[in-house]
């Protein structure tokens, strides 16, 4: 019970920092705009030569706005050393952990609902709004994947030298498979697809995942902490 | 050379009124041996400075002591509970006054003291946080962002932080460093207040403060205890001597 | 004594290697299939191939079981066999990819054609890569040992989340090195067995020296210290 209130004190102290200043929430929206204005010139603006890459194209801009918010969730705790604080208090390290979590997947996920009509708007032609349940499932999965292990890499690379720069190379190589099946999952939903095996074992996949680096992450977020 | 503490019949009142007990305590980083086997004890309501040159280990002490660096080998008591057994225990029993804040600069002075309060689970959190506003005077800045407070300002509200959940022992970690006189006095007046019944251990390089506050003080070199003695047996030229001569030989 | 050890794995890592050349070129048969009534010659990587990559996993399994006695009991040898074992396992990694590259030139006339597990290779040696720019960039060699291993063990579980993940990709591509059609004949099996052998082999005599190297390295870094300070 106490623990439960620590956490949500954790994620309200970074909600309300957030909705202070908007830094994280404004750099993660625009990033995500700048994207898919890129891809317009990249890959042309036919929406239905564009639509089965979807998937792919979504993840490439969720991702990268993603690694975008974790670098900055820590960039306070560690600035003003106040990492320390929360190590110095008498809170259990899972706590921290899933108080950090907790917060990155809801920034994530809102930056998430707002683009992603825009997105669908540019470059997906099929109505996919009848599988809209699937669709928000796999992109729940998809983000409790990023920010699990997400945090936990996010934690690590703000204690090295080069700090944020460290976190894509750690983090992007760990997470391809969430990635492969995210963007199975979302794509074959976005095109219409008739075959739904794909995306059905592809979500199992994202549960798997999920479930593997929550537990992971929580085991050993203690040792990225401290001693 | 080296100090016992034992010399100094400090463990026959062990029992009652030991709060801080090391026992041949050591750290290493790699092959490095930031402290070699150190021992000593602070009393109940003792107040122990610590001095010695940069890379001494005097931080690294502080960080076991208080639970952020678990120790290579050896035996730390704080407050009578071992740091291996609970160390979630003993973080309810202490508080660090070190150079930074860890204040969050987008909260305001209120939004800090209650985070903080809520994961120390203080009881009456908004009385206490009204009484320590007060105390470090800053009642009047409480809904202002700490980002838009000056360094003193900051450093004040850090010890409101500190002692918001009445810890029975501090650590000091070089705490006048960077603060302005009015903070300096803010600072020692709370320290005079709560003597007596609060343990503390501050690091300092400053030989006026720190002996003019302590019981017992301590030289740190190298990771070993080189001078250890209550100031009621002081030799302050003695101490002088060394001190200086630890400090020397750092350059 | 342990580096002794070294030194006999090592020397019969280089006879059963030496075997395996010769089992492979010498005894065992040309895999014959329709459309190669002369025989598959590039079949004969197989018994390089298949055993380097076995052995990767064996490193990549080694340096995070390593990682997770670091972890428990704070032994620094710990730390070092992790970090030995993850070099190995990225230089296995880079043989496996490099066989395999060559395989699929042979056969299939392209360098590069997201083979499934080849491409599961390919995010291994990322991963990996990873590793050791984690490693060069923590100054603290505490929390350098720490980090290190909390990456390792994340990326030997994520070996295989990557191994299936690609097969959730509709349309994949043909899988290379399928024994299916030719029924592996004694010699081909007594061949790839010794080549089995071997690369263990070579592996563990690998990870003896390296091991002994990294600790040997602190031991001189320690000494200089005491030296210029």
């Amino acid at each position: 019970m106490s623990s439960l209130r620590q956490i949500a004190a954790i994620l309200k102290k970074d909600i309300i920092s957030e909705l202070r200043t908007k830094e994280m929430l404004t750099s993660m929206f625009l990033f995500v705009m700048l994207t898919m204005v890129i891809f317009n010139y990249a890959f042309g603006a036919d929406r239905n030569n564009l639509t089965p890459f979807g998937g792919g194209m979504l993840w490439i801009t969720f991702l990268f706005t993603a690694i975008l918010g974790l670098n900055r969730s820590f960039v306070h705790e560690k600035d003003e050393g106040c990492l320390e604080g929360l190590l110095l208090a008498p809170v259990d390290r899972p706590v921290i952990y899933l108080g950090k979590m907790t917060g990155n997947l809801i920034f994530l996920s809102v930056i998430e609902i707002v683009t992603l009509p825009i997105f669908t708007v540019f470059f997906i032609s099929h109505n996919y709004f009848p599988q809209i349940g699937w669709f928000i499932i796999a992109l729940i999965l998809s983000n409790l994947g990023i920010s699990a292990t997400g945090t936990l890499l996010a934690t690590i690379s703000i204690n090295t030298k080069t700090r944020d720069m460290m976190l894509p190379i750690l983090f992007l190589p760990i997470i391809i498979p969430l990635l492969i099946g995210a963007v199975v999952s979302t794509g074959q939903i976005m095109a219409g697809t008739k075959n739904f095996e794909s995306v059905y074992s592809s979500l199992k996949f994202l549960g798997v995942y999920d479930i593997i680096f929550l537990l992971i992450s929580y085991g050993l977020y203690d040792f990225v902490l401290g001693e | 050379m080296t100090f016992s503490p034992d010399l100094f019949g400090l463990k026959e009142t062990k029992k009652i009124t030991t709060e801080i007990d090391v026992v041949n305590l050591n750290k290493s980083f790699g092959k490095r041996k930031v402290l070699d086997n150190v021992s000593f004890q602070v009393k109940k309501g003792g107040f122990l400075s610590i001095f010695g040159p940069n890379g001494a280990g005097k931080t690294t002490l502080i960080k076991i002591l208080s639970t952020l660096v678990a120790p290579t080998s050896g035996k730390v008591l704080v407050s009578g509970i071992s740091l291996d057994d609970d160390p979630t225990l003993i973080r309810k029993k202490i508080g660090l006054i070190s150079h930074s804040p860890l204040l969050y600069p987008d909260l305001n002075a209120y939004e800090n003291l209650k985070f903080y309060g809520t994961l120390y689970q203080v009881p009456h959190l908004e009385k206490r946080i009204n009484f320590m506003l007060d105390k470090v005077e800053l009642s009047h800045r409480r809904y202002d962002l700490v980002r838009t407070f000056s360094k003193g300002m900051q450093q004040r509200l850090a010890i409101a932080r500190v002692l918001l959940h009445q810890p029975a022992i501090l650590f000091l970690d070089e705490p006048h460093s960077g603060l302005d006189p009015h903070a300096v006095d803010i600072l020692d007046g709370l320290i005079n207040d709560i003597r007596g019944d609060h343990t503390f251990v501050m690091i300092t390089h400053s030989l006026e403060k720190g002996i003019a506050l302590a019981d017992v003080v301590m030289i740190l070199e190298n990771g070993k205890i080189i001078f250890y003695q209550e100031k009621e047996h002081l030799d302050s030229d003695k101490f002088r001597k060394i001190y200086i001569q630890t400090v020397k030989g750092e350059s | 004594m342990k580096q002794r050890m070294g030194l006999v794995f090592g020397i019969i890592a280089g006879i059963l290697l030496l075997a395996v050349f010769y089992g492979a070129f010498m005894v065992t048969p040309m895999i014959v299939t329709p459309k190669a009534p002369d025989g598959v010659f590039s079949q004969k990587m197989f018994y390089f191939h298949v055993p380097i990559a076995l052995t990767s996993f064996v490193a990549s399994a080694i340096g995070a079981i390593a990682a997770i006695l670091f972890l428990v009991k704070k032994e620094r040898k710990y730390d070092f066999i992790s970090y030995s074992s993850v070099q190995l396992a990225l230089l296995f990694g880079f043989l496996v990819e490099w066989t395999g590259i060559i395989w699929t030139r042979m056969e299939w006339g392209a360098w590069w054609a997201w083979e499934p597990r080849l491409t599961t290779y390919l995010i291994f040696m990322l991963v990996y890569a990873g590793y050791f720019v984690l490693r060069s960039s923590v100054s603290d060699e505490n929390a350098r040992a720490r980090y290190c291993a909390v990456y390792a063990i994340i990326a030997a579980i994520n070996t295989p989340l990557s191994f299936f993940s690609i097969r959730l990709i509709p349309a994949v591509h043909p899988v290379v090195f399928t024994t299916s059609g030719a029924s592996m004949e004694t010699s081909m099996l007594v061949t790839f067995l010794i080549g089995m052998a071997g690369m263990t082999c070579l592996f563990i005599s690998l990870l003896i020296t390296r091991t002994k190297t990294e600790s040997l390295k602190e031991e001189v870094d320690y000494l200089k210290n005491i030296i210029g300070g």
